[in-house]
């Protein structure tokens, strides 16, 4: 497997940078973290970190050049591999090797993982049209839903610039007519109210591409249950006396790998080639940050203790905040859970994440009124809902995994043998 | 943020500073920090910076991981080496050059010096010519290198070279345009004074 190092975006207004020098070369081995190049943009230079490990297999820019922002700079990849731009097959998730998976790109967290998607999904160019475009500009068609075949280049060679772009998008809205249907920025069917578009920041864009990648391929549905946390809030309340730090989303993601041992098929993706059982269980937090989401993972769930997931987790949702989340702590999920407790909803359902098969929406814990052996009695109550892809399992799967969630949690002392 | 006065220093010398700190600070083991002090007599180059712009070819310039061309310090020029960083103040790096030069306009103001920008020119200038150089360099998001402002300096250093790149660049400092004297203290008290209030509003740390 190769990846693609580009030209990293480093301000909003950045739009080409200048490699000034490699710092590895060609067939040199480049661990993750160490600094391959040095490139420049007004008058700060940036010390160009690998995000993956792998062989220096070519670089594509030299120093001194300039060239515009997403632009492939040099290719890393295994010993012996060829250094072709290849889209990445999915899913890129396989048997034993989920952990090593080292992230392409090293221009911006959040997006790489999506990015990889995206391009084995992208319908194959063909060489003339993918040669005259920049990635840039091919992620910008890719995102205006525009034919780059359709496109008349005119920079140097027929090269397409974004300019390009741009004035092919215009003369498309003049006429009256658009290339395809964009798959981010669908316009309104009702006319829009005023207001000006606004940009969309790069992780604004990330979300949107993963979600609407999800939406688009995976059929969801959603099966809920409600659980009584009162057992859970008592062990939560004894840990937290004797001074360990931990959650109630803690316990859950914990309830949530042993359910999954004993529930694989959740713990899954769906492929063209077939299904995916994963191996190991890497579970997925959805944590909300300024401008958007964040799905830091805690991986390995299968061996850690409840305590053990409780540190890891607080490291990365500290990591996540801090906006010094890496690429490596957003990969490699198997299953996700999204906690909305602590704004009190009632119950939502959650979009899968693609190349999982299922995300539990969990909602908050309320008073609420049972009945119990003939009587009312007010037990703390908590709604969970499971999103699953229909092509893996079926209702049935969902509502047994959820039953043994249940009596993990109603039952938590089972979490701590 | 700690302001740390360094004195008159050579530059290997506070590069290693520079380097001890980067490290810390990205860590999260050292505080934010700006280095203030004098470099003794010496020509700097960033990485992609052009022998060309050496005139006199028995300056010998360093090497090093920032931004822009060669240039000059010396004894009378405020250097500026802020640690920050970008990794929680939204990781631009125009942005931060911007600041860099809001600070030094807003320092020059405070000795009646009226300095500005040129678009296309980082660096902070006055009708006189260009009165502080910018260089930043960035390592896992945490900043090193940073400004250097003429305050008493001897221009003549200036002369070997094509400051910045620009050929026959003018070159002007506090004390000549404010035509009286600027105690170098008075300077380093003014940078701290605006440094932090500046950098909170123009880079805010998100949380």
């Amino acid at each position: 497997m190769t990846f693609e190092i580009t030209m990293p975006k480093l301000s909003d207004t950045m739009e080409e940078g200048t490699l000034i020098s490699w710092k590895k070369g060609i067939g040199e081995r480049v661990e993750r973290g160490d600094i391959i190049a040095e490139v420049e943009t007004d008058k700060a230079n940036m010390e160009l970190e690998a995000f993956a490990s792998g062989v220096l297999l070519d670089v594509r820019v030299k120093p001194g050049e300039r060239v515009p922002v997403g632009t492939v700079i040099a290719i890393v990849g295994e010993a012996g591999e060829k250094a072709e731009v290849k889209p990445v097959p999915q899913p890129e998730l396989k048997g034993v090797e989920v952990e090593e998976i080292p992230p392409a790109a090293p221009e911006i967290p959040v997006l790489a993982v999506e990015e990889q998607k995206e391009k084995a999904e992208e319908p194959a160019l063909t060489p003339s049209a993918e040669d005259k475009a920049s990635p840039l500009v091919r992620r910008m068609a890719r995102e205006l839903g525009i034919d780059l075949h359709e496109v008349a280049g005119t920079g140097p060679e027929g090269r397409i610039l974004r300019e390009d772009l741009e004035r092919f998008q215009m003369e498309g809205r003049l006429a009256g007519k658009r290339a395809g249907v964009p798959p981010l920025r669908a316009e309104p069917t009702v006319p829009l109210v005023g207001g000006k578009p606004q940009p969309l920041s790069r992780m604004r864009a990330a979300i949107a591409r993963a979600v609407t990648a999800s939406w688009r391929s995976i059929p969801h549905f959603s099966v809920s249950v409600e659980i009584d946390m009162g057992a859970a809030e008592g062990l939560y309340r004894s840990f937290r006396e004797a001074g360990v730090s931990l959650t109630i989303n803690d316990m859950i993601v914990k309830g949530t790998a042993m359910a999954l041992l004993k529930f694989p098929n959740l713990n899954a993706a769906f492929t063209d080639d077939g299904i995916i059982i994963y191996p190991e269980i890497n579970i997925g937090i959805a944590v909300s940050v300024e401008g958007g989401l964040l799905v830091p993972v805690v991986k390995g769930c299968r061996r850690l203790s409840l305590k053990e997931i409780a540190v890891k987790s607080r490291e990365l949702i500290d990591r996540a905040r801090e906006g010094k989340i890496t690429e490596t702590d957003i990969s490699g999920g198997t299953f996700s859970v999204s906690n909305l407790g602590m704004f009190g909803v009632e119950a939502f359902s959650a979009v899968i994440y693609p190349s999982q098969a299922a995300i539990l929406a969990v909602a908050a814990i309320r008073d609420t009124a049972v009945a119990r052996d003939g009587r009312f009695d007010k037990a703390r109550m908590m709604k969970v809902t499971l999103s699953a892809d229909h092509r893996l399992v079926d209702g049935v799967d969902a509502a047994r995994f959820l039953s043994e969630l249940r009596k993990v949690l109603e039952s938590p002392a089972m979490m701590l043998v | 943020m700690e302001f740390n006065d360094l004195g008159l220093m050579d530059f290997a010398e506070a590069l290693a500073i520079q380097e001890q700190l980067v490290a810390d600070v990205f860590k999260g083991s050292a505080p934010e920090t700006v280095l203030l002090l004098e470099h003794l007599p010496v020509y700097t180059m960033g990485h992609g910076g052009s022998e060309e712009n050496i005139l006199d070819h028995s300056v010998k310039a360093v090497r090093i991981n920032r931004g822009g061309d060669i240039t000059y310090h010396g004894p009378g020029q405020l250097i500026g080496y802020p640690i920050i960083d970008l990794g929680r103040r939204g990781r631009d790096l125009h942005r931060y050059l911007r600041f860099l030069e809001e600070l030094i306009i807003e320092v020059a103001g405070d000795f009646q010096v009226a300095a500005c920008r040129v678009p296309g020119r980082t660096g902070v200038w006055t009708d006189s010519g260009k009165l502080a150089s910018i260089g930043v360099g960035v390592r896992r998001w945490t900043t090193m290198h940073g400004f250097a402002l003429n305050v008493t300096t001897d221009l003549n250093g200036f002369a070997a070279i094509n400051p910045c790149g620009i050929a026959a660049c003018p070159v002007t400092s506090l004390e000549r345009l404010s035509g009286q004297s600027v105690p170098m203290e008075k300077v380093k008290e003014a940078v701290r004074e605006h440094f932090v209030t500046l950098l909170n509003e123009r880079l805010p740390v998100y949380t």
